[in-house]
């Protein structure tokens, strides 16, 4: 009606009308905002009281002398609102209550974790069995939101419940990226290096923020080898090749040199940096001749890459090589040179040359005097 | 009908469609943006960005902190920054060529000492008087760079050229970060295997009145001072109702110098910051995203909707006033400059949309309604006002700036919820309704101003900001 008569009228009455609707709209907005607010920190009061009533609980059953036998005693007696919600009739309202609980239970068992070790988090995992606290990360795990995917994923992973690393490990290679980079972690959170298998079957990139997290996760886990490195080294996804480098980089996996050195002909630059940083670590006695073989056929970020890991691995041999790039137009190349040079030759023997043999005179003694007090520290 | 009735109707409806016009564009940019920013969230909500922060992997990333005339409080500036938690950083400091003894204040402080040190001169800047580092180890990670002044763009070169790093992030030195401010920052470079992310920018918030501590904030307050106050509607409206959608078309073409993140490389190779122009952070941007566009590859600049960096905003009309006039002077001289793109097909979004509503409802806003009101005063001194009109259309403007302002409070309300006192969306409240007021025609005098001297081919040098100070804990 409003609309109708809104249209049908002149433009006066239309400014009218809709000066009013603009400002019944800022006034409710305005209340809205208010009252939001004002529900949201009553909400949110309510919760930490709930939080705080309950955390006692908490720390009664994971701190007790007597863990095994009171944790079920509670359970049984004062601990009632975190039973399992069941399937039988109860009211939605007292379903839903015990629902967040439980969550806020699985909540600050997930912040507890952080801060315990040793036979504190073997508790909380016991704990998380007890209370069937699984049962609703599982559920979130089936459903078909992905956010509450994530979750459930996550809080399975991080109480340690394998029992249901199936679906997770289907997940490691789901369309959904949230999902798919959280299996991936949760896997290798749950089995350590055992978990990378998922490597075989990935088809999407893993990202490098995705390879970042990995790493991060097993360098605070047991030093053990992953097994399979040569099998990814042959995936046709390039991430997964640049990840098992990392890999055989991080675990010295010195049996796959051969294969780390042939991934200088790939044609994708960043398996190929990829590959002359892992040079750094494995390598032998002819690798600094195979990366001076292939330094003029690789652009320029494999050049400083190779550079670099000469500054480590450069004998003598290497000198008149690297003279002949110290003459590189490139100020940044020229730089790296003369960090390899530094190592193995006299400044003045360096500065000599440079400006005798190659011309070259301006910055290079800026550049050494650079080096030399970068490195005194 | 004589002709000044022609005219006077042709003039009045002009203005109307363009303000129908530009309040649809409002309108659909602030319910996209929220719908993203919701997405946002959620998708965020997961990341744990402690697990990382501690790590020796991470990215390396240069600091880029352009100082001047700020003796009273960069040393304390310089340790808030440090107090930044990500292991992989250098942190540059260029003190371009300040008059007090800024340089003096960090060499005591730092135990800083003058190194050789040869500086790729890839992008041209004034001459660089010394290099200093620390002989404190605890400060190992310190750079500073003391050189002839040349403007904030010209440091931030000087800054480009020293950074050792993959990427750099251009700050104020008198900003306060979020703890995990530079991972959420470096983290779409990282997610984004098949664009090449040359560029992220971050929420700036305002820090008056709230209270900091050992370079953190602790605790967040809508500020005291009027001003300010409405300045805060101002940025969560900018910040929430408008740049997340863009970023979503992949059409952002700002990204606040107070804080942002870019791929070094690409910034070099493009040449560094425009000394020639006063809207740099903007410009650099620009000028990115055309290279990348006139190279064929496939590229984006992303925005981080989490409030992650916190900084003090004018609280004299004087010195907003010069704020301003350099915000609208580096639009019109950005715009300017990028003239190719108007309505050009070949930058798709960039150039269909982005520059054309920056044309229009950036740059020509202040100029329509400086106009809008001198036709106004003229109708009346010639008594050909339709009062009724005028009114009328008066209040439907200002009713709709109030609706859109307290939309963006209702958003903020129920996202990142960064006011959390019970009177503080009062608060807030007060200042959407006195902005139009005291803030909105001032701020387009400022604008107006800053094109006028632009024309006039007037200079300008840093913008000078007093700072009140923080609530110290």
């Amino acid at each position: 009606m409003l609309l109708l008569s809104l249209i049908e009228s002149d433009l006066q009455t239309k400014i009218i009308i809709s000066t009013i609707l603009f400002s019944c709209a800022v006034c409710a907005i305005f209340f809205t905002s208010h009252f939001s607010s004002l529900l949201i920190q009553s909400r949110e009061d309510e919760i930490q009281r709930i939080r705080d009533e309950k955390q006692f609980l908490l720390v009664r059953l994971m701190f007790d002398d007597n863990t095994a036998e009171s944790n079920d005693a509670i359970i049984l007696t004062g601990f009632d609102e975190f039973k399992p919600i069941g399937k039988d009739n109860q009211l939605r309202k007292r379903k839903r209550k015990r629902k967040l609980l439980r969550q806020m239970m699985i909540d600050e068992m997930l912040k507890l974790k952080k801060n315990l070790t040793g036979s504190g988090v073997e508790d909380l995992y016991k704990l998380y069995d007890k209370l069937s606290l699984y049962e609703d990360s599982y559920i979130k795990l089936k459903s078909n939101r992905y956010q509450l995917m994530v979750m459930g994923i996550r809080e399975l992973s991080e109480m340690n419940f394998r029992a249901h690393y199936r679906p997770i490990y289907k997940c490691t290679n789901h369309f959904q990226e949230d999902v798919r980079m959280e299996a991936q972690v949760a896997i290798v959170r749950l089995f350590g290096v055992k978990g990378l298998r998922f490597l075989s079957r990935v088809t999407y990139t893993i990202s490098e923020w995705q390879q970042m997290t990995l790493l991060h996760l097993l360098n605070n886990m047991k030093n053990e080898k992953p097994k399979g490195i040569e099998k990814w080294f042959d995936s046709k996804n390039d991430s997964v090749i640049i990840f098992s480098l990392r890999l055989a980089d991080k675990y010295n996996c010195f049996e796959l040199l051969e294969k780390i050195q042939y991934f200088l002909h790939h044609p994708n630059d960043s398996v190929k940096i990829q590959s002359v940083y892992c040079l750094k670590n494995i390598y032998d006695e002819s690798t600094e001749f195979l990366l001076i073989a292939n330094y003029e056929i690789v652009s320029k970020p494999v050049k400083i890459a190779i550079l670099d890991v000469l500054k480590l691995l450069s004998t003598e041999l290497s000198i008149p090589f690297l003279y002949k790039q110290l003459a590189d137009n490139d100020t940044e190349i020229r730089f790296s040179v003369l960090r390899v040079l530094n190592k193995l030759c006299d400044h003045n023997d360096i500065i000599s040359t440079a400006e005798n043999e190659l011309e070259i005179k301006d910055s290079i003694t800026l550049m050494l005097e650079q080096i030399k007090s970068e490195e005194s520290k | 009908m004589p002709w000044e009735l022609y005219f006077f109707n042709f003039f009045t409806y002009s203005i109307l469609i363009y303000s129908i016009t530009l309040l649809s564009a409002y309108i659909l940019i602030g319910i996209y943006s929220v719908f993203e920013n919701i997405q946002h969230m959620r998708k965020h909500a997961f990341t744990d960005y402690s697990m990382v922060a501690s790590s020796s992997v991470v990215p390396a990333i240069s600091i880029l902190a352009p100082a001047y005339n700020e003796s009273a409080s960069i040393v304390e500036n310089v340790r808030s920054l440090f107090s930044i938690y990500y292991n992989n950083l250098e942190l540059i400091v260029i003190n371009d060529g300040s008059k007090d003894d800024s340089l003096q204040k960090l060499i005591d402080a730092y135990s800083l000492i003058k190194v050789p040190y040869f500086v790729n001169e890839r992008v041209v800047t004034k001459s660089i008087r010394g290099i200093y580092k620390s002989t404190n180890v605890a400060y190992k990670k310190l750079i500073v760079v003391d050189k002839v002044n040349g403007g904030k763009a010209d440091a931030l070169n000087a800054g480009l050229n020293i950074a050792s790093k993959k990427y750099v992030t251009c700050i104020d030195v008198d900003c306060i970060l979020e703890q995990d401010a530079l991972l959420r920052m470096v983290k779409p470079f990282m997610s984004n295997p098949d664009k090449h992310v040359i560029a992220t920018g971050g929420v700036i918030r305002v820090a008056n009145s709230c209270e900091v501590q050992g370079g953190k904030m602790i605790k967040v307050h809508v500020p005291e001072n009027m001003l300010a106050r409405i300045q805060t509607v101002e940025y969560i409206r900018a910040f929430l109702l408008g740049r997340m959608a863009w970023s979503k078309l992949n059409g952002l073409l700002i990204i606040s110098g107070a804080f942002g993140m870019f791929d070094k490389e690409i910034a070099l190779t493009v040449g560094g910051y425009d000394t020639s122009t006063v809207g740099e952070d903007m410009e650099l941007v620009v000028r990115m995203r055309l290279y990348m566009e006139d190279a064929k590859r496939p590229y984006t600049v992303r925005y981080i909707s989490d409030p992650l960096c916190w900084t003090e905003v004018p609280i004299s009309y004087k010195i907003l006033w010069r704020q301003r006039d350099r915000w609208a002077r580096g639009t019109v001289e950005t715009l300017w400059t990028h003239k190719k793109m108007f309505f050009n097909r070949k930058y798709g979004v960039l150039g269909l949309l982005s520059y054309p509503y920056w044309f229009f409802f950036e740059f020509l806003a202040p100029i329509i309604e400086f106009i809008g009101w001198t036709f106004f005063i003229v109708s009346v001194m010639l008594g050909m006002i339709e009062w009724n009109f005028y009114c009328l259309l008066l209040i439907f403007i200002i009713s709709f700036g109030y609706l859109f302002s307290a939309f963006s409070i209702l958003i903020e309300t129920f996202t990142f919820r960064q006011y959390k006192e019970k009177r503080d969306v009062l608060k807030l409240v007060s200042a959407v309704l006195l902005e139009p007021v005291i803030f909105h025609l001032y701020v387009v005098g400022a604008g107006i101003r800053g094109m006028l001297r632009l024309l006039l081919k007037e200079t300008m040098g840093w913008g000078e900001m007093t700072h009140a100070g923080f609530t110290k804990k």
